[in-house]
């Protein structure tokens, strides 16, 4: 339903009981990301740890979320355990359009369950739920026990849940969304673990009139032709994200074997036409995407007796495949497929355990870890020590698996190998693209590649002037924020500019957030900036691992000057930008 | 999916039992003694697997890891395992 307020459900798990709220704020900071930002300004606890239970764990949709194409993404916000500051991650699946039919914008959840629960929340439900016999439970197992226990709202309902390395506290533990889809990095998982919280179901019950007037039907047509009839999204829905590793290795971008080069001829076996080619069993996509992205592949499982197999669905992309593939050196598309869905069954982020099992091969070879701590021995290319480490890992059998759980630069601090671990205030995102991006990487809000332009333009710019980049970086990052206020897909960033943003906001009634873009942009980025900071956040903290140094692109070698001055630049833009305007939030 | 008790400690189909018919065992399941049940069906609603069913008259069946149904399975999807020795299940 379009309102001005925000109407958000607060729920303490401590308590079983929950509240709605209505709060005044959209014309300052339109939903999303600003949204997530406001409310963690107003539950979140800077004195406290992470993991204290008072903290809250927030999910919000942008004003736009079920009215217009590709409006399918959901924020998860929450203060990380991984580098301890405020964080964001961004997921599709159905539960945006679940909460907006929950009559939605936001559901913030603080405290710990007594024991492992389930959250059930609906136009007019609400339930805490006892599940603690699915401790231990793979997120596969979860799903469909969980779909079989909360049947109601089938279609319309999200189901997220957290396997094995969110109960354990993993940092690289994510929470997967309808199976598919997940809250990959900076460990969503642990924080719904330390909440003793198993899964969360939105059921998206409710019925609504839509938007008066013909301007919205026609806006809608515009903007759904776009998306469908034209070949901006054409990229998404025909090879996938899965197309770019072809590209990326052809610019010597592409991280293989522990970043040891960024090219490598094997990339004939595992590009996206590879993929589609042997494994690709359907396409899927997200509730209110015409376009449909999500690529899913197929592996097969003999079962005990010979010729009987049953197959797992395994959804894949561009960065999973980097993470499961070329950073473990990892060739066939079926072996990758493989790694992934271990991962998936233990809800471990692709991205985070690849870039860890890599560092941990490379730190074997060098003999800082022995199988003493791996167990298995590692061994670029070896798929079937990677399943076997990716469950280790997942589930933290044993004191090395749990270090390395935390991130990896904590493991490097303990068996040495810091020099080669390939993180940039996370575990790397697949683009070795350049200087401009190992920057933006390190000190940018979020942990996405997607949360700058700086890996297009590395790609683009041979050039190494500082100020033209930094300027690039700073000026990109407005837009990129609204949009994640709304919460678009970014993958139509194309479609969605800021005049078309303005006629959608003005078709259903935000006429006054329609003409201050702009101005919200810049407000919300400055709010969420200022979050980050209060909870900890240090451009001088963060440093880049020698391993980045060494990196040859297209450009040719990586230019330390270059990289360190743009560090420099960039964190200090950052901390001006976030001091620059009120230090509080005006709309509390 | 298979249909199996999970072995839930404490679990909810004991704790739903008005009568004690329901009682925990040791290491892991239910036992069930027949006399003492009075048909309720409390037992059915409360397993969260589907684990315990009731026929026509109210006589209630549940799991209890006896392991035969792993014999007949066609596709040998199930087997019979001690707790300890499965990753799955660490608690």
């Amino acid at each position: 339903m379009i309102r001005e307020e925000f109407r958000v459900l607060c729920v303490d798990l401590g308590t079983g009981k929950g509240s709605i709220k209505l709060l005044d704020g959209r014309n300052l900071v339109a939903g999303g990301s600003g949204l997530a930002a406001l409310l963690y300004d107003r539950f979140g606890n800077n004195d406290l740890p992470w993991d204290a239970a008072a903290q809250p764990l927030i999910f919000a949709i942008g004003p736009l979320t079920g009215y217009f194409p590709l409006m399918s993404k959901t924020v998860c916000a929450f203060r990380s355990g991984y580098h301890h500051q405020y964080t964001e991650s961004h997921a599709g699946g159905r539960l945006a359009h679940a909460l907006r039919f929950a009559d939605l914008d936001a559901l913030v959840i603080t405290g710990r369950a007594g024991r492992l629960s389930c959250l059930v929340v609906g136009g007019r439900h609400l339930e805490v739920r006892d599940v603690d016999f699915m401790r231990g439970m793979e997120a596969d197992a979860s799903g469909k026990l969980l779909r079989r226990m909360f049947a109601r709202g089938s279609g319309h309902r999200s189901i997220l849940r957290i396997g094995p390395a969110g109960e354990i506290g993993s940092v690289m533990a994510c929470i997967n969304v309808d199976s598919y889809r997940h809250f990959g990095r900076m460990g969503g998982g642990a924080v719904m673990g330390v909440k003793n919280l198993k899964g969360i179901v939105v059921q998206g019950d409710g019925d609504f009139a839509g938007p008066a007037g013909s301007a919205y039907a026609k806006v809608f047509k515009e903007v759904y032709g776009q998306a469908t009839s034209t070949d901006m999204m054409r990229k998404y829905y025909n090879l996938g994200t899965a197309a770019n590793l072809q590209g990326l290795n052809d610019l010597q971008s592409l991280p293989w074997n522990n970043l040891q080069k960024t090219s490598d001829p094997a990339i004939a076996g595992i590009t996206g036409e590879a993929f589609v080619d042997e494994t690709l069993l359907r396409n899927g996509a997200c509730s209110g995407c015409p376009v449909g992205c999500i690529h899913i592949g197929y592996i097969r499982e003999k079962t005990l007796t010979d010729n009987r197999y049953h197959y797992h669905q395994v959804a894949y992309d561009y960065e999973p495949i980097f993470a499961a593939g070329t950073m473990l050196g990892v060739t066939k598309p079926f072996d990758v497929l493989r790694i992934l869905d271990v991962m998936d069954k233990v809800c471990l982020d692709a991205m985070s355990g690849g870039v860890a099992l890599a560092w941990a091969t490379e730190a074997s070879e060098q003999g800082l870890v022995s199988e003493k701590e791996t167990v298995v021995r590692l061994k670029f290319g070896d798929a079937v020590a990677y399943r076997q480490a990716a469950e280790y890992l997942g589930r933290g059998i044993n004191d090395f698996y749990r270090l390395l759980g935390m991130g990896t630069l904590r493991a490097a601090a303990v068996y040495g190998g810091g020099e080669f671990a390939c993180v940039l205030g996370q575990e790397m995102a697949g683009y070795a693209t350049g200087e401009l991006f190992f920057a933006a990487q390190t000190l940018g809000f979020r942990h996405s590649h997607l949360d700058t332009g700086a890996y297009s333009y590395d790609q683009k710019n041979a050039g190494r002037d500082v100020g033209p980049a930094v300027d690039f970086l700073v000026a990109d990052e407005p837009g990129r924020v609204f949009l994640t206020s709304m919460v678009a897909c970014l993958f139509a960033r194309s479609v969605y500019t800021d005049t078309r943003l303005a006629e959608c906001l003005a078709a259903v009634g935000f006429d006054t957030l329609a003409g201050s873009i702009p101005e919200v942009a810049a407000h919300v980025r400055r709010l969420r900036w200022q979050n980050r900071i209060a909870t900890g956040f240090d451009p001088a903290a963060l440093t880049i691992p020698k391993r980045f140094y060494d990196v040859r692109t297209w450009k040719g070698p990586v230019n330390r000057e270059y990289l360190d001055a743009l560090k420099q630049e960039y964190g200090q833009r950052i901390m001006e930008l976030a001091a620059d305007g009120p230090q509080s939030n005006e709309g509390n | 999916m298979a249909v199996h008790c999970l072995a839930c400690d404490p679990a909810p189909c004991v704790a739903a039992c008005p009568t004690g018919a329901f009682s925990q065992r040791p290491g892991g399941g239910v036992v069930v003694r027949k006399k003492l049940c009075i048909q309720c069906g409390q037992c059915v609603e409360a397993c969260p697997v589907d684990a315990v069913s009731a026929n026509r008259w109210g006589d209630v069946f549940v799991c209890i890891h006896c392991g035969r149904c792993v014999e007949f399975c066609p596709q040998d999807c199930l087997e019979l395992a001690e707790f300890a020795g499965s990753m799955e299940v660490r608690r």
